[in-house]
């Protein structure tokens, strides 16, 4: 592609037809540039106009004062009158060259000082001594000779100026030994930093910073090497320069350095020297450089009658005597290795369990022979003190373990016929010091009163045997009662005779249920219940007299002198031991049959007892928030009362009270029977009804005769009687049915036949009998 | 004076010559004539901005050597 363009002329001779002005060819002079030659100009002409200004101001000046001058010269007024005053004049003359001198004097020396700072100003030479104090902060060393280098003021703020003066520097020189260092520093990332020890921050006296190795350094750090100008000769530099440098920095220590200063002088080692023996003896200077010596307080002993103790505290004075002062090692640590030592505890410890395990056997048994010894050679000197010899031992663990079963469960005879047994079971436990020959006896004894603890309790055994059979033999009897059944109606036990009555009455009708299976159990367990009470109890109190026992023989035995507090503590703790396990022995053996007695009975509003479902329904009716419908609730009700009913019913009559009628019935007519009924219509007419019984009428008789007769079909009246079973009622009669002519029919049967006879209509009665016998 | 360049990407460049004082319009007018488009169709722009009509080439600081967008009606 190419471009179309125009020469300038073609152009301008388009713009000419276009109508528009010709192309501005050649310099350009734009506005902004004429604009800045008219401020140049106007500026320029603005400065000759202030010259011009200003000149013809100091011209005027001038003149002002050529004219101020005219006007002061001549005399003053002070000079016209002074120089009247004859008798001052002399004075004021010398005052007046005086202050003419002095002002003269004053005009040369600012003119000096002026000429001599002009002077200075424009010194152009500027040697070595100008430079005399000023501080270098290069070596020496840095500078070879002949070089040259420029140097430069220090940056540094003001309060480091005013601190350390102005330092002159080669930047070069600086740059290099910074370099330099940075490289130190590079190589040193390398090597282990961690040393274990904060010894740097001693030594060097200020706190390193966290990975102080990485930093670099930025600036020239201010080392204190280098040297002011002036004092550079080279002989007495190494001298001057440490005076200098001790002055100064003598000068220049800051507080903290001070402090370190002091820290430093003041350090302790820690290294010690690990070979060093433990000796027996010190020399003084050592013993007092090595240890100090703590007061230890005396323990005030509490028994000071306790003679073993006093006499080791002699024994230790006297020893004292050529004994060097005892050294405390208690702040001394010689501890080099641990393992070492933690090893060597555990050995200790070891070996003391050892000792202790098998002395405890040994010095019991070495104490009793000394006891007994004892005994045997003085009996009158022994006074307090146990012996335990292996009879008492079993006496005391005998006794403990026998005594308690039959005191708690012998009864009144038994515990006559064992009191014997109990004492001599007692006695070793009650006497302290029992003679041995006694002991044996007692030993002979205490086989006894086991044999008669198994007596008794085989008697007991069959006293409970004796409880349960009476009760065995009253069920029996009312069995085999049962069972025989001679007396379908039995009598009714009067109530008023007295409370076994009641029972017995009770028991009859049921309402009282004795002799269950498990009603029995559950009696017999309450019954061990109680007596495994009784017992417990009866074994606190022995355990507690027993514990009494025992401290009393410990508070002799602490009074024996000849027992040490060891072999006291030893004896004390074995003695805790054994109580502990016969205890827990006791306790199992008390827990081995234990059953507890627990029965749940749920009973209702109505003071009812609730079967298993009647309970869970009566539960369930309250958790849902309602009760069984109208019915079923009449029902329940309704057999409730049944229930009731039949409990209240009297168990010699019907429960229409059939006998009770009956028996009126017969007293109002003086006959042993009724007239159910007459002839085949089965009615009883009205006379027969009542006048029937008042008439005496062949007896009818038998009741064998009487089904015959109620099966046949005799077309004469058959008359039907009902007589009570009365033998047992009444005693002193006695039915016989006496026969009748054979239209009667007569019967003597069970209710439910005098039922159905009364029911099935009118009866006819020809000749009812009923003769008494 | 100064040189515009001015491309409609399409085939057609033109380099102008012109005067700084001169207005948008005449510098189109001048186009125009080098090219034989109606100047009337012609849209000078520079990315989004449509130059007008009546305002001069300084004015829109448009200097020597600058290219612009040319378009069409």
């Amino acid at each position: 592609m190419s471009e179309i363009s125009a020469s300038i002329e073609e152009t301008n001779a388009l713009r000419a037809k276009l109508g528009l002005k010709p192309l501005k060819v050649g310099p350009e002079s734009s506005s902004a540039q004429i604009a800045e030659d008219n401020l140049k100009r106007q500026r320029e002409e603005e400065a000759k106009k202030a010259h011009e200004e200003e000149v013809k101001k100091r011209i005027q000046k001038a003149k002002n004062k050529r004219q101020l001058n005219k006007v002061v010269a001549g005399k003053g007024l002070g000079e016209a009158s002074d120089d009247d005053d004859t008798d001052d004049v002399h004075k004021w003359t010398m005052k007046s060259r005086q202050s003419e001198k002095k002002r003269q004097a004053e005009a040369a020396a600012r003119r000096e000082r002026e000429l001599q700072e002009l002077d200075e100003a424009y010194q152009a030479d500027y040697d070595e001594s100008h430079l005399s104090g000023l501080r270098v902060g290069h070596d020496v060393s840095d500078f070879a000779e002949g070089e040259e280098k420029i140097l430069t003021l220090k940056d540094s703020t003001i309060l480091e100026n005013e601190e350390h003066g102005d330092e002159l520097i080669n930047v070069q020189m600086s740059e290099k030994q910074r370099l330099d260092k940075n490289l130190e520093n590079k190589k040193k990332v390398n090597r282990p930093v961690y040393s274990g020890y904060d010894d740097e921050e001693f030594v060097l006296g200020k706190k390193k910073n966290i990975l102080s190795q990485y930093d670099e350094v930025l600036g020239i750090e201010d080392e204190g090497e280098g040297f002011v100008i002036g004092r550079n000769k080279s002989s007495q530099r190494s001298v001057a320069g440490q005076e200098g440098a001790d002055s100064q920095s003598r000068r220049e220590l800051s507080a903290k350095e001070i402090m370190n200063q002091k820290l430093k002088e003041s350090a302790i080692a820690l290294s010690y020297n690990k070979t060093q023996q433990i000796q027996d003896y010190y020399t003084k200077e050592e013993a007092e450089v090595t240890f100090k010596k703590f007061k230890k307080k005396k323990k005030s002993r509490s028994r000071k009658t306790d003679n073993w103790d006093n006499e080791e505290v002699q024994e230790e004075d006297s020893m004292e005597v050529d004994k060097p002062a005892p050294v405390d090692f208690s702040d001394m640590n010689f501890v080099d290795d641990e393992d070492l030592q933690e090893s060597l505890a555990k050995a200790r410890r070891i070996a003391t369990k050892k000792t202790i395990k098998k002395l405890t056997p040994e010095q019991i048994a070495k104490n009793l022979a000394e006891s007994n010894s004892m005994e045997v050679g003085d009996d009158e000197e022994m006074k307090g003190g146990l012996i335990i010899s292996d009879v008492s031992e079993f006496v005391s663990n005998l006794s403990s373990s026998a005594v308690q079963i039959p005191s708690s469960r012998a009864t009144a005879s038994a515990r006559e016929k064992d009191s014997t047994a109990h004492e001599s079971v007692r006695s070793p436990t009650d006497q302290d010091a029992p003679k041995e020959d006694m002991e044996m006896e007692d030993s002979k004894d205490r086989e006894t009163p086991v044999n008669s603890y198994s007596s008794l309790t085989r008697a007991e055994s069959e006293d409970e045997g004796d409880v349960d059979v009476p009760m065995n033999e009253a069920t029996n009897d009312e069995s085999t009662a049962a069972a025989t059944g001679a007396p379908v109606l039995v009598e009714e036990p009067l109530v008023s005779s007295g409370l076994g009555a009641t029972l017995a009455l009770l028991k009859q009708k049921g309402a009282y249920e004795t002799g269950s299976a498990e009603h029995v159990e559950r009696s017999k367990n309450q019954s061990d219940r109680a007596k495994w009470l009784a017992e417990a109890k009866l074994r606190e109190v022995k355990l507690a007299r027993e514990l009494a026992d025992q401290k009393a023989r410990d508070r002799e035995r602490a009074k024996d002198k000849n027992y040490s507090t060891r072999d006291r503590d030893r004896e004390r703790e074995y003695e805790n031991q054994r109580r502990e396990q016969q205890l827990l022995d006791e306790r199992e053996a008390r827990m081995k049959n234990y059953k507890p007695d627990i029965k749940l009975e749920y009973i209702d509003e109505g003071g009812n007892r609730l079967s298993t479902k009647e309970a869970f329904r009566q539960l369930s009716h309250a958790f849902h928030g309602k009760s069984s419908g109208k019915m079923k609730t009449e029902k329940r009700m309704k057999k409730l009362e049944d229930e009731k009913r039949l409990l209240g019913m009297s168990s010699t009559d019907t429960p229409l009270n059939m006998v009770t009628a009956l028996q009126e019935r017969q007293k109002a007519a003086g006959a042993a029977h009724i007239v159910l009924a007459v002839g085949n219509r089965n009615v009883v007419p009205s006379r027969l009804a009542n006048t029937g019984a008042s008439g005496t009428a062949t007896p009818i008789a038998s009741s064998s005769r009487s089904g015959t007769a109620s099966t046949s079909t005799a077309p004469s009246a058959s008359t039907s009687t009902f007589a009570a079973p009365s033998t047992t009622t009444q005693p002193t009669m006695s039915v016989s049915g006496v026969h009748a002519p054979n239209r009667e029919k007569v019967t003597f049967g069970l209710k439910r036949k005098a039922d159905t006879a009364s029911a099935s209509g009118p009866t006819e009665e020809s000749a009812p009998k009923k003769s008494r016998t | 004076m100064i040189e515009v360049i001015c491309n409609d990407r399409l085939g057609k460049k033109i380099r102008v010559k012109c005067n700084g004082d001169d207005t948008v319009g005449d510098l189109k007018l001048l186009i125009a004539a080098q090219t034989g488009t109606n100047s009337e169709k012609i849209v000078l722009k520079k990315w989004y901005t449509v130059f007008k009509d009546h305002i001069t080439l300084d004015d829109y600081e448009i200097h020597d050597g600058m290219s612009l967008e040319m378009y069409y009606n």
